[in-house]
């Protein structure tokens, strides 16, 4: 009875030496996917648009998984390939796509951003000085902005009575400060700024009334 | 001595001891009396400006209108002191040396570096305005430096006793502490007010003295200073105009216009 028992337990026994010897034999000689990149048939897209993205992966045993995901807009059906078509949400800006890559030895990653175009002008607002306010003639006052746009500011010009004065390079900074702004002519005076946004050159502009009281210098 | 005579003594001088004792127990509550530990006085506020006419804008112009519209609106609260200078490229025929001192005072109290004219001071460093555009904008934005001044309560008195011999003026001045605190470390000067005719040149400055210290003068106290040598250079009408201010002289706490 003992002999029939070990004789009936062999095949399973041989089955099971057989399938450890392969995973074992997988994970010693098994390749886990390396991801090279993403690629986009689009990095700047409009609005409501689609592109399709793919992943390019260098090596891995088959079969791999593909896992999508992006914090914005919306991976269309089916998304569990290596390539997945992406709608742009109607809010501009940076998004970021990211895909993880799995077989049965290991995990790869790759990210890519995307731009979306945001044709809204940029919002801007001078923070200082206030309109109405008096100042003396050759005085050098601070002009503060606060501007953003959903593309970011590429960049920002001050003027005074429609004549350029000065301008600054946007930053992801929201808040802007223009030093030692000359006023040189007496009487009412515009101060106007412009903010010119990335991606699409959008302008919008804000500006200030300020009275600038007329001096005869004297000796310092 | 008959009865009645010494009857009318006796009544004359209870009399007496009644209105002694009488007068001790009255209440001090005379506002200008200076030992009423209450007393005040409204505080005139004085408006110096360093003007220089001189030149090719007319920014001081539009200055001396808007304060020439400012006395009218305030005659009893505000007195002007109208100081010329000399610029870089424009000297002022009016200019006198006192007025670049004072100036310099000033600008060394505030810690400021930045000249030119028109520029006022309001009570000394008070409250500042430098520049004019407009004669409307000027007004404004004097009202609107003037808003706690006017109306604030004075707590010296200046009188003056003044002897004029041709054109040279020897002033004395008395100078009453009111109110219950006391004055320490002030200064007293006169200057001249010239009217000279002209449009906006009623409160032309011609000539200032030295000023005299007081180290100390207790609430309810007196005390007399010589201001001597003042002359009229001018022929215009003149009017003596006396301050008192912290030592340094860059603070007002009093003025008071005399006629001569």
């Amino acid at each position: 009875m003992k002999k029939r028992n070990m004789r009936n337990l062999m095949p399973l026994t041989l089955t099971l030496l057989l399938v450890s010897c392969n995973s074992l034999d997988k994970l010693i000689n098994g390749v886990a996917p390396e991801v090279e990149r993403i690629t986009l048939t689009q990095y700047e897209i409009d609005p409501g648009d689609t592109l399709t993205a793919s992943v390019v992966v260098d090596t891995g045993d088959d079969p791999m998984q593909f896992e999508w995901s992006v914090n914005g807009g919306q991976l269309l059906p089916p998304t569990d390939g290596s390539s997945v078509i992406w709608r742009a949400p109607v809010t501009g800006g940076q998004y970021r796509l990211k895909v993880k890559v799995s077989n049965e030895i290991g995990t790869d990653k790759a990210e890519q951003n995307i731009t979306v175009r945001s044709y809204i002008n940029p919002v801007i607002s001078i923070q200082s000085p206030l309109g109405g306010q008096f100042f003396t003639q050759y005085q050098r006052i601070p002009v503060a902005v606060s501007a953003s746009h959903d593309n970011g500011i590429r960049a920002l010009r001050l003027f005074t009575n429609d004549t350029l004065r000065a301008s600054l390079d946007g930053s992801a900074a929201q808040s802007y400060l223009f030093q030692n702004v000359l006023l040189g002519v007496a009487g009412q005076m515009e101060i106007k700024i412009e903010a010119v946004a990335n991606t699409t050159d959008a302008v919008n502009a804000d500006s200030v009334f300020i009275n600038v009281e007329g001096i005869v210098p004297g000796k310092k | 001595m008959d009865l009645r005579s010494v009857f009318n003594r006796l009544f004359l001088l209870s009399g007496l001891i009644l209105m002694a004792a009488g007068c001790a127990d009255i209440a001090r509550d005379n506002p200008l009396d200076p030992r009423n530990k209450d007393s005040r006085q409204m505080q005139t506020v004085l408006i110096e400006a360093f003007v220089n006419t001189a030149n090719t804008q007319n920014y001081n112009e539009m200055m001396l209108a808007a304060l020439d519209s400012l006395q009218r609106r305030h005659p009893q609260k505000l007195q002007m002191a109208v100081y010329h200078r000399n610029t870089p490229d424009f000297p002022d025929a009016l200019h006198i040396n006192e007025s670049e001192l004072q100036y310099q005072r000033y600008l060394t109290a505030l810690g400021a570096t930045d000249k030119g004219t028109p520029d006022l001071f309001i009570n000394g460093i008070h409250q500042r305005v430098q520049g004019a555009s407009s004669v409307n904008t000027a007004l404004l934005r004097l009202e609107a430096a003037l808003a706690n001044a006017l109306n604030a309560d004075g707590y010296y008195s200046i009188e003056t006793d003044i002897n004029r011999s041709g054109n040279q003026l020897d002033t004395e001045v008395t100078l009453a502490r009111l109110g219950s605190h006391n004055g320490r470390d002030l200064r007293v000067k006169a200057m001249l007010i010239a009217n000279l005719g002209a449009p906006h040149s009623q409160h032309t400055v011609t000539a200032v003295t030295r000023s005299a210290a007081i180290s100390r003068l207790n609430a309810g106290e007196q005390i007399t200073r010589a201001l001597n040598g003042l002359v009229l250079e001018h022929a215009a009408p003149h009017r003596l105009l006396i301050l008192v201010t912290d030592e340094n002289e860059s603070t007002v706490y009093q003025c008071s216009m005399f006629s001569l």
